[in-house]
């Protein structure tokens, strides 16, 4: 792995400015995925060594590795704090750690939505909870509202689920039960 | 020093293999529920589901424009597999065979 990892990747080709029309919609033929983009090599070597690799060129990646298709494409990931963020993949490796270039934070509010432009980021793999390929030339434009006001629903939102969260560690240290407060706003802690 | 949940992790695993190209659904630990083609599972048991469709979708408007999508093994609550797929006798079997191994390379 170490070895693999030391080799010299070929120069990242540098493409233009990323900007989300320019992706091609319909994807590449199995087969052809890997070979179109020239830095897929090294990443697959660097992530699980030259011994897979014919597997790999069968495109079987299971599990995570499957992101590798997804490369120089928009994702969108779905962190465990709640948020969301869509940019184009840039980078994974085996912890499930992520570049993401171009990236903006989508706020949600009811259902509609507003970007806060986030310019590069590198997720830790433990934050990702879900990470998926967008299509957002199919995305309803009716849905977009101006930031202000989503972020005034979304924080309406927010206190709501305070309130509620407030009951019920009220209701249940009436009861005797004493909760623990997850100061953490984490939805997929248990 | 055998580290035994690796051997049962690995069970489960191969498990999941089986599984490839049918379809099931995972319900994550916020309660969202997805269902799709499993089509492939890695040894963390992350998840990549293909053709997916959430149950509830106004509770969770991100899901509508993703098609594909990677779920990452540690956030999964429960998989929903389709009954006809799961020999229980044939799982058992592979359980004790496991337990076995672990038991002579922890004595060897």
């Amino acid at each position: 792995m170490l070895g693999a990892r030391t080799t010299k990747p070929p120069p990242k080709k540098r493409s233009s400015i990323f900007t989300y029309s320019q992706v091609n919609p319909s994807p590449d033929p199995p087969g052809s995925v890997i070979n179109s983009i020239p830095n897929k090599d090294y990443l697959i070597n660097a992530t699980l060594g030259n011994s897979l690799s014919d597997d790999l060129h069968d495109n079987y990646m299971p599990g995570l590795l499957s992101l590798i298709d997804s490369l120089d494409r928009p994702i969108l990931v779905h962190l465990r704090d709640r948020r969301t963020i869509i940019g184009c993949l840039s980078s994974i490796d085996t912890y499930g750690n992520i570049l993401l270039s171009n990236t903006v934070e989508r706020v949600y509010a009811m259902d509609f939505h507003a970007d806060i432009p986030r310019g590069i980021y590198l997720v830790r793999g433990e934050n990702v909870a879900l990470a998926g390929e967008v299509d957002l030339s199919s995305e309803d434009p009716d849905k977009a509202k101006p930031l202000k006001q989503v972020l005034a629903w979304q924080e309406a939102e927010r206190l709501a689920r305070e309130e509620k969260k407030r009951r019920i560690r009220h209701m249940s240290y009436e009861a005797g039960i004493l909760s623990l407060d997850d100061t953490l706003e984490d939805e997929f802690y248990q | 020093m055998v580290d035994h949940s690796f051997f049962l992790r690995m069970l489960f695993y191969s498990f999941f293999k089986s599984l490839v190209g049918k379809d099931v659904i995972v319900e994550l630990k916020n309660d969202l529920s997805i269902c799709g083609t499993l089509h492939s599972v890695d040894q963390f048991l992350n998840i990549k589901l293909t053709d997916i469709s959430v149950s509830d979708s106004d509770k969770y408007p991100h899901m509508l424009s993703v098609k594909n999508c990677f779920i990452r093994g540690s956030v999964v609550r429960y998989c929903h597999i389709p009954a006809e797929e799961v020999d229980p006798a044939l799982l058992m079997d592979a359980t004790r065979k496991e337990a076995q191994q672990n038991k002579q390379s922890a004595g060897a």
